[in-house]
């Protein structure tokens, strides 16, 4: 897929974005800095689904990763206390052993990383048939041809699609069962979570309670 | 799957009605959760006998399910989520036996560790619910939402008593482990969804069949990696998260230190439900999903098999504790009872349920008997505690007598009965002239040889009981009449499977040929 016009600008922006908000993430020294810069990055992310037409895992990316499991970062960060690197203390991540291991595995990462890249795009051609350019273009119309079919959206300028009607769809017909399994899970969580947390003082407090209206 | 939603009905109510049980329990849970609020706290014992009939009810409504259906199961329900059949109705009624008898026992273990509170009996019924759709789950995603249901809810009851630090460690411990083993096992569902291209058993048995033969593959696995490393992967990342959750060697460590530190009414659920829940997922994923690749698991399973075996029984023989100890026996056992995975064929699955039945019974009344040990200022877990219990409560000394011998394995018992098929399985698959390796012969040998060494621990439970010098703790056993019938209800179970097996055999049989059908379904395909 060869991206053009207003696409491929919008790309090259989130893009840069998304790696530049990743790179200050790791390098910031402020843990509250670094969480708001993974925030962007997210977000950066979230956009570049977009562009590839997968907007209901936008829409995922932004409610779970930014709305929830960023809150729970924060949390963890407010009530942790990271201290020591702020202080700038250094030594305490940059032993040889552990340089050398985060080398070891950035180079096999990265290795994997270019290898799954090359066969996993090569795959990917042969099994559309993209691989002249007559059968590429031929490609591109088809899927133009579709989106014709398509409602447009509010703005008029481009076109809804119908995935996250096909996802719900099956998410409350074929997996009606296991959602009502897990909203048992939840309630189990729910219970557990507060029986396990209660004091014993708060225990006493509602039992007292209860004696004093028996009597 | 995406496409065929065509329908606006999301579910019928026949739907519904297969799987009434679990609704029936899921209402009664929430019914106790509301009751332990209303009632006052010296009435809150009525929550346990709420349970109880919650779980009779649900029993009832399982016969009439099972009388209603019987001549044309297997019926699939939720679009393939589920499926009712043979081998998922009498694992069923064991996690039914298993909550009623726990229930039963839970009354006076509460009352002496004055923890007698509404909740225990709800996580009760919920873990009974998730046990009950991984009998019956026909597909990844419903079989692991409900092993984590399950695994949630003995999460927070190993944990129950909240004052006792050994609960506390034990619950962490479970948790943390437990843990890692569903992402180990997720792991591997997600493998096995991408070689599949599908969450439903059927069509991975299907799709595992064709990879393996060879076939050339269409739509998206055409031309692209080989896919046979990947399905070796994924088996082995399914085998390590199942092996962590039956507690099989190397992925043991959690159960003695869960099972002695849990409050023992939950051992005594975690030994029995928990591990024959986890062994239907087993025969599920393994027989059905995976039965094409026989070749590739039987020798594993049988490796970890022989494994576990032999280090359950030799650790246990050196045990202080009776809960310890009979963690390493479950340890053991569930190396006896991947016996009958291993096998695969009548025997072996007749072994897997008739001996999971009877584990279930015995394993609960030992249990039991260690419960009405334990009062007020005594812990009594130890198997020193037991001295002299053949003078102060004859009755109690026989019934422990008899469950250990069972757990041993002694002809005239129901672990007997057990164990005759699940190496009988083994000895059988030896002599297929399809698949008769001489390794399975050795494994039979060599789990007969262990149970010999298992007698050594179990005697010792007797021989301290009879032998004793003086008795441990003169004040009377007090018994609740409900412990009092439970441990009647599992003794009696014990011996009428022992000496008149022939019905339970005959059930079983019938019960479990869907299983054989779809495992020699999948064997021909190859």
């Amino acid at each position: 897929m060869t991206l053009t016009g207003w696409e491929a600008a919008f790309f090259w922006v989130f893009a840069i974005a998304a790696l530049v908000a990743a790179l200050l993430t790791i390098l910031a020294r402020n843990a509250v800095h670094s969480a708001l810069f993974l925030i962007s990055t997210l977000v950066a992310v979230a956009a570049l689904f977009v562009l590839l037409g997968a907007e209901f895992i936008a829409g995922v990316q932004i409610l779970v990763y930014v709305g929830g499991v960023m809150v729970l970062f924060l949390f963890v960060i407010m009530l942790v206390n990271v201290g020591a690197e702020e202080r700038g203390n250094e030594m305490l991540f940059n032993r040889p052993a552990q340089v050398a291991t985060s080398a070891v595995f950035l180079v096999l990462l990265s290795l994997g990383f270019i290898y799954a890249i090359r066969q996993g795009y090569e795959g990917l051609l042969a099994r559309d048939n993209l691989i002249t350019q007559e059968q590429r273009a031929e490609a591109a119309n088809r899927r133009h041809a579709r989106q014709q079919d398509l409602r447009p959206t509010a703005t008029g300028t481009s076109r809804l699609s119908q995935d996250t009607q096909l996802v719900g769809a099956s998410l409350y017909r074929f997996a009606a069962l296991p959602f009502e399994i897990a909203s048992v899970l939840l309630l189990v969580a729910i219970i557990g979570s507060v029986m396990l947390a209660r004091t014993s003082k708060q225990e006493a407090a509602t039992d007292d309670l209860e004696l004093k209206d028996e009597g | 799957m995406l496409l065929q939603a065509n329908t606006t009905a999301l579910f019928s109510v026949r739907d519904l009605q297969l799987i009434a049980p679990e609704l029936i329990l899921t209402l009664s849970a929430c019914v106790v959760l509301v009751l332990e609020v209303i009632l006052p706290r010296r009435e809150r014992k009525w929550t346990a006998y709420f349970s109880l009939a919650g779980i009779a009810l649900a029993a009832v409504s399982l016969f009439l399910l099972w009388q209603t259906n019987r001549d044309n199961l297997p019926l699939d329900a939720f679009y393939g989520m589920v499926r009712i059949d043979g081998f998922g109705l009498v694992f069923k009624t064991i996690f039914l036996l298993a909550a009623a008898l726990t229930v039963a026992i839970s009354l006076r273990y509460l009352d002496v560790e004055g923890e007698q509170r509404g909740e225990y009996y709800a996580l009760i019924l919920f873990a009974t619910v998730g046990m009950m759709f991984l009998a019956c789950g026909y597909d990844l995603i419903s079989l692991y939402i409900s092993l984590e249901l399950m695994a949630l809810t003995f999460y927070v009851l190993v944990g129950f008593t909240k004052r006792d630090r050994r609960s506390n460690e034990a619950g962490m411990k479970y948790f943390l482990l437990g843990a890692f083993s569903s992402g180990v096992l997720l792991y591997g569902m997600s493998l096995l969804f991408g070689i599949a291209g599908s969450t439903n058993l059927g069509d991975i048995s299907q799709s595992v069949t064709s990879i393996l033969s060879g076939a050339p593959l269409e739509g998206a696995l055409a031309g692209g990696l080989p896919l046979r490393p990947m399905l070796l992967l994924a088996m082995i990342a399914l085998a390590a998260g199942l092996f962590f959750k039956i507690a099989a060697v190397p992925f043991h460590m959690w159960a003695p230190d869960a099972y002695e530190g849990a409050p023992t009414s939950v051992t005594a659920f975690l030994s029995t439900g928990s591990k024959a829940a986890s062994f239907a997922l087993f025969a599920r994923i393994f027989l059905e999903a995976l039965g094409g690749m026989r070749a590739d698991w039987a020798p594993l399973l049988g490796l970890v098999a022989a494994i576990t075996i032999m280090v359950g029984n030799w650790a246990a023989v050196t045990q202080v504790n009776a809960k310890r100890l009979l963690a390493y026996s479950s340890i053991s056992n569930a190396g006896y009872l991947l016996l009958g995975v291993i096998a695969a064929n009548e025997y072996g699955y007749i072994g897997l349920v008739v001996y999971l039945f009877v584990y279930t019974l015995m394993n609960i009344g030992a249990f039991g008997v260690i419960i009405s040990l334990r009062r007020r200022g005594l812990v009594g877990d130890n198997v020193d505690d037991l001295t002299g219990l053949g003078q102060k409560a004859p009755g109690m000394a026989l019934m422990m007598t008899i469950f250990m011998l069972s757990l041993g394995g002694l002809p005239l018992t129901g672990g007997f009965i057990g164990k005759w098929f699940l190496f009988g399985g083994l000895l059988q698959r030896a002599a297929d002239p399809a698949d008769g390796k001489d390794w399975y012969l050795w494994l039979a040998i060599w789990a007969i040889l262990n149970t010999v060494v298992s007698f050594f621990y179990y005697v010792r439970f007797i021989r301290v009981m009879y032998l004793g010098d003086g008795v441990a703790d003169a004040r009377p056993l007090s018994l609740s009449p409900a412990l009092r019938a439970a441990l009647v209800v599992a003794v009696v179970g014990v011996i009428v499977i022992g000496v008149y097996p022939q019905p339970f055999i005959k059930l079983a049989q019938t019960l479990v040929s869907s299983l054989s059908d779809a495992a020699s379904g999948a064997f021909a395909l190859r």
